[in-house]
């Protein structure tokens, strides 16, 4: 053993790769997701006559330019960030640029053009040379400017069909979807406040002993929290964000205590709550009738949750082939229902494939998050990690039927430009977390 | 102190744990649902893709018995545009009532979305006019694994489109019906449903349903009807059988007239002057008072026994949707309705089809065929394959089958069936029928028949609803069909030598 | 088959090909972190429970004699708060040194320190290793370490 040994292994500790170099997996894994946006692509770029229209495969390999791009300068300023992260989300991004040309064609190129956004704001957000503590110091803001937008949401949202919810913020012909800023607002605070709160809670619970009681410093902006999400789910109809916002909270509220209590306590919250709700809000008795039996009224209530499993059913193991199915025949096809399209045009082994690329991509936030060397970043890796994951089972649970259909996007596949741009926020700042300047 | 929290990363493995149990629920659905639950998802009829899927089918044709075209689809450049379905063919109109349909958006109930339906022949033989019955594995492979069209198969039917058509031009706007079969096979040549419908325009603008002409309603097989006179080859058979009388047994009842339970029958078709004759010319003159007496003599019981071997009250197996005739409903006949239901009046009702078949056994040998239209599917090798063919019933014996073919050849010959063999121009056999309804309305016409004479090739039913008298207004039709079917049969004899 | 079938189908086999590829990659990369991690692991699990550094003098350390201060796998030691531990003495350099446990054993390692390390009085050379037992003193900078390692002899 030398001791070159020894001072490699506490490099390895503090996140750096070991034996510096390029970043061939990420080079490797990026070829190879970059290969997959293209051949997504082909059916659309193909002449009936055969032969291609190489100008419809424009978009994706600006995509993947763009991402080659990125790879170079994380080689250049970031080489200890996590190799799998940029590959995995280049990978959905250009199979979800594919599905839209296929099945919202008038919409593909506003969705590249968020894609390409996405891109830039992932780049911005790992190589912006503020220090990620700036994030903890301003913790309290990031609460009020959540509240903020809530109220103003609440008070000037617009909707996308009238009488609908109003989930829309906007000026002029830019809107952006406020649920979404908020999720990641959440982990910001929730990030630093906790991390700020850890020793209380320990003391507090070795003073309360049997009792275990929720410390009250953490009940304040708990509830607030809380408040914050009830008020989307009530006020705005947002069932899908509230739900998303609350389940965050319990699990970042997990990952500092690591007291299963109160993801207890919290459940036993959201059952009385949604009880309350559902007896109290037609659109929540509506969505879980539709969920329990969809059938009944298979071409009204029921018909977006029906057709999207007629699609999946449509798939059978290599599904249709992309462009073969008809995934158009679902309502929201593009946004809620992309993993239905997604299941019928390549069969249970693409959207296999795709939640192991989900699987990879949530695993590789959350070992950044292992890695980290403080219990902020590490709050901060898994946080923003968790919302993801947890954004993505709520809608595929939907999708499927597993839960009540809730209308939130998946992660890069879908349509929907501010949840494009904060996801790549969240995913930028976790590739900066796995870096570890000192 | 600096450094990482242990303890915050245990927590993060737990969660990250939890996020990939969760990401292996939804694995573990999407292959419920595209896999195990996928068959029944498919098959729902609300499955646009099952439209689409379908569109996309080349649909086998639909032949007659000599290769004559009565259904087809368009080509395939026709069927890539899911707005405009491409239309289906059907050259012979008249084939209509056993074709049937298939369309894109009939029977969708008002639904303005696109339905599949299908009717008649098309409905019966749908899995093997998509192709669904007799595919190679790699064609199977084709379909289900690589989602490729199918490719149906041609159906041939026992029909005979130039008997078909002209059957259905001698009706006319006449309400009624035309059925040939093939003695001994059973095989169907012909089956006239009159008004009936135009398949090809149904996609266009299909009757509504509380059409009064009700033209989708298949009065051959589907349409319950008194019988009148012509049920009295059943009686006769009945008679002869049980041998209560023979055909040269004398019959004095031609000004003689009774009453049975009150109700009085009278000899009324016989020739002016003649009242004594055999009981084949009361047969042939249809005199309703022997007839009714027979009934009577046989007995409630042993009536009902006959008539439900000859298949009153059951439908025989057949591709297309049938309805069952029957005698009463009573259990124990009184008098007047035994006394009547002799003769063919009274509470009996049965179908056109039924009395074909009735027919062909008497011109057989006493057996009524099982009817069937498929004759051959080319290319099939395994799977559904054929109709059932065979005897469905054997009410009577051959002697017995012959002795009423020989009183049926008097009719036609002497009696009030003779219309219908100078319409044919060849020796037949026969009975008309004129069904009193009651009330104001106008008696059906009947004729049930057999051709050649001697030795029966096909056997008719023809049915005009209100047509008025049988021997005026069925019997030329029948005798025409019987000849066109006979010289048809020769032809193709012909064609064989 | 027609051109665009096959061209298509050409393409469905390549989309899911690739993926599948991206997929192994993936697992392959996570397979040799795992071995990586699996090489390092005998000494992370050998690892004495109750490992720790008893100090015995210190000048102008705030750490008063007697404190037992508790060793990971590989603990560096010095001022710098960094440190898995630390001791402010004037004495003690930024990065002094790291105690680490491997092959069963307990070993110290200068990290080219001002005033040097020493192990039962012998001065270590400039990053140079020294295998310790248990009760052996380790001399940093001016502050007078006793390492105890209960498992060990």
């Amino acid at each position: 053993m030398t001791p070159a040994r020894v001072g490699g292994a506490l490099a390895g500790r503090s996140g750096r790769a070991a034996g510096s170099g390029w970043r061939w997996a990420e080079l490797g894994l990026l070829a190879l997701a970059a290969g997959v946006g293209i051949a997504a692509g082909l059916p659309g770029a193909a002449l009936p006559e055969g032969g291609l229209r190489l100008t419809a495969l424009a978009p994706a390999l600006a995509l993947v330019a763009a991402a080659f791009a990125i790879h170079v300068s994380l080689g250049w300023r970031r080489p200890g960030a996590d190799q799998r992260i940029l590959p995995c989300i280049v990978l959905l991004m250009g199979l979800g640029l594919a599905l839209s040309q296929r099945v919202a064609p008038a919409l593909a190129t506003r969705q590249w053009a968020w894609l390409m956004i996405g891109l830039a704001t992932l780049a911005v957000s790992t190589h912006l040379p503020y220090e990620l503590r700036v994030i903890q110091r301003y913790r309290y803001t990031w609460a009020i400017l959540g509240i903020v937008l809530v109220g103003v949401t609440l008070v000037a949202g617009r909707s996308a069909v009238p009488g609908g919810p109003r989930l829309w913020l906007g000026a002029g012909g830019l809107t952006f979807q406020p649920s979404e800023v908020l999720r990641l607002l959440l982990v910001f605070f929730m990030a630093g406040y906790l991390e700020d709160k850890r020793e209380i809670l320990s003391a507090a619970s070795l003073k309360l002993g049997p009792l275990r009681l929720m410390p009250l410093p953490y009940l304040a902006p708990l509830a607030a929290m809380m408040g914050v999400s009830l008020a989307l789910l009530t006020a705005q109809r947002d069932l899908g964000a509230g739900l998303l916002l609350f389940v965050i909270c319990l699990g970042m509220l997990y990952l500092v205590s690591g007291r299963s209590t109160y993801v207890l306590g919290g459940l036993a919250l959201f059952v009385c709550a949604a009880w309350l709700l559902h007896h109290e809000i037609a659109v929540v008795q509506t969505r879980v009738a539709i969920w329990l039996d969809p059938w009944s009224d298979p071409s009204g209530a029921g018909y977006q949750i029906v057709q999207g499993l007629m699609a999946i059913a449509e798939g059978g193991v290599i599904g249709a082939g992309i462009g073969q199915g008809l995934p158009t025949s679902i309502p929201a096809v593009h946004t809620d229902f992309i993993y239905a399209a997604l299941a019928e045009e390549t069969g249970l082994a693409g959207a296999a494939a795709v939640l192991m690329v989900y699987a990879t991509l949530f695993l590789a936030g959350f070992r950044v998050a292992v890695r980290a060397s403080t219990p902020f970043r590490q709050m901060l890796a898994a946080g923003l990690t968790l919302g993801l994951s947890v954004q993505t089972l709520i809608i595929l649970g939907g999708v499927l039927r597993l839960i009540p259909l809730t209308g939130v996007t998946l992660p890069f596949l879908s349509h929907g430009g501010t949840s494009i741009v904060t996801s790549a926020v969240a995913m930028g700042l976790v590739l900066r977390i796995g870096d570890e300047p000192r | 102190m600096t450094g990482a929290s242990p303890s915050i990363a245990g927590h993060v493995v737990r969660v990250a744990a939890v996020a990939l149990a969760g990401l292996a629920v939804v694995a573990a659905a999407t292959v419920y649902w595209g896999f195990v639950a996928a068959p029944s998802l498919a098959a729902r009829p609300d499955n646009p893709r099952r439209i689409a899927f379908e569109q996309r089918i080349r649909r086998g044709r639909i032949l007659d018995r000599r290769g004559a075209v009565l259904a087809a689809s368009g080509g395939p450049e026709a069927a890539a545009d899911p707005a405009s379905p491409p239309a289906r063919q059907y050259p012979v109109p008249a084939a209509a009532p056993v074709v049937g349909f298939q369309t894109w958006r009939y029977g969708a109930g008002g639904d303005p979305r696109v339905t599949y339906g299908v009717g008649g022949a098309e409905a019966a033989y749908d899995d093997a006019l998509r192709g669904d019955l007799g595919m190679s594995w790699r064609q199977l492979i084709a379909s289900r694994v690589l989602h490729r069209p199918l490719a149906g198969h041609d159906v041939v039917l026992t029909l005979d489109a130039g008997l078909q058509a002209q059957a259905a031009e001698l009706l006319g706007a006449r309400e009624g019906a035309v059925v040939v079969v093939d003695v001994g096979s059973g095989a169907v040549r012909a089956l006239v449903s009159q008004p009936t419908f135009d398949p090809a325009s149904l996609d266009r603008g299909a009757p509504p349903p509380d059409d009064p002409r009700r033209p989708l309603f298949n009065r051959a097989t589907q349409g319950r009807y008194t019988p009148g006179s012509v049920w009295k080859v059943v009686t006769l058979a009945a008679a002869l059988e049980d041998g209560l009388t023979t055909l040269d047994a004398t019959v004095a009842d031609g000004d003689a007239s009774d009453t049975f339970g009150g109700f009085r029958v009278a000899c009324d078709n016989n020739p002016d002057g003649v009242t004594t004759f055999d009981m084949a010319h009361a047969f042939g003159w249809s005199c309703n008072l022997t007839f009714a007496r027979l009934g009577t003599a046989l007995g409630s019981a042993r009536y009902r026994a006959h008539a439900e071997r000859f298949g009153l009250g059951e439908a025989p197996p057949f591709p297309l949707p049938v309805a069952s005739g029957s005698l009463s409903e009573h259990a124990e006949l009184p008098p007047p309705e035994l006394a009547s239901a002799a003769f063919g009046q009274g509470e009996i009702v049965t179908t056109p089809l039924h009395l074909a078949l009735i027919a062909a056994a008497v011109a057989g040998d006493g057996g009524l065929p099982v009817p069937y239209l498929l004759a051959d599917v080319p290319g099939i090798r395994w799977g559904r394959l054929a109709d059932e063919r065979g005897t469905w019933r054997q009410p009577i014996g051959a002697a017995t089958a012959a002795a009423v073919r020989r009183a049926m050849v008097v009719a036609a010959t002497d009696g009030h069936a003779r219309p219908a063999r100078d319409a044919a121009g060849i020796e037949i056999g026969g009975k008309t029928g004129t069904a009193q309804l009651g009330g104001s309305q106008r008696p059906h016409a009947w004729f049930v028949g057999f051709a050649p004479a001697d030795a029966p090739r096909v056997a008719v039913a023809v049915l005009v609803v209100n047509g008025g008298e049988g021997s005026a207004v069925a019997a030329p039709i029948g005798g025409r069909v019987l000849a066109r079917a006979v010289a048809a049969d020769d032809a193709a004899s012909g064609d064989r030598e | 088959m027609s051109p665009i079938e096959s061209q298509l189908f050409f393409a469905r086999a390549v989309l899911l090909m690739l993926l599948y590829g991206f997929v192994a990659a993936a697992g392959i990369l996570a397979w040799r972190e795992l071995r990586a991690a699996q090489r390092a692991a005998p000494a992370r699990a050998a690892e004495p429970p109750g490992a720790r550094l008893i100090v015995l003098s210190g000048g102008a350390s705030e750490r008063p004699p007697g404190t037992a201060l508790p060793l990971g796998t590989v603990a560096s030691v010095g001022r710098d708060i960094d440190n898995e531990v630390v001791i402010q003495d004037p004495t003690v350099s930024g990065r002094h040194a790291v105690f680490s446990f491997r092959e069963g054993a307990w070993w110290v390692e200068d990290l080219g320190s001002t005033n040097g390390t020493a192990v039962n009085g012998r001065r270590l050379t400039e990053r140079a290793q020294a295998l310790l037992r248990s009760g052996d003193v380790v001399q940093v900078g001016g502050v007078s370490l006793r390492l105890v390692a209960p498992t060990l002899p």
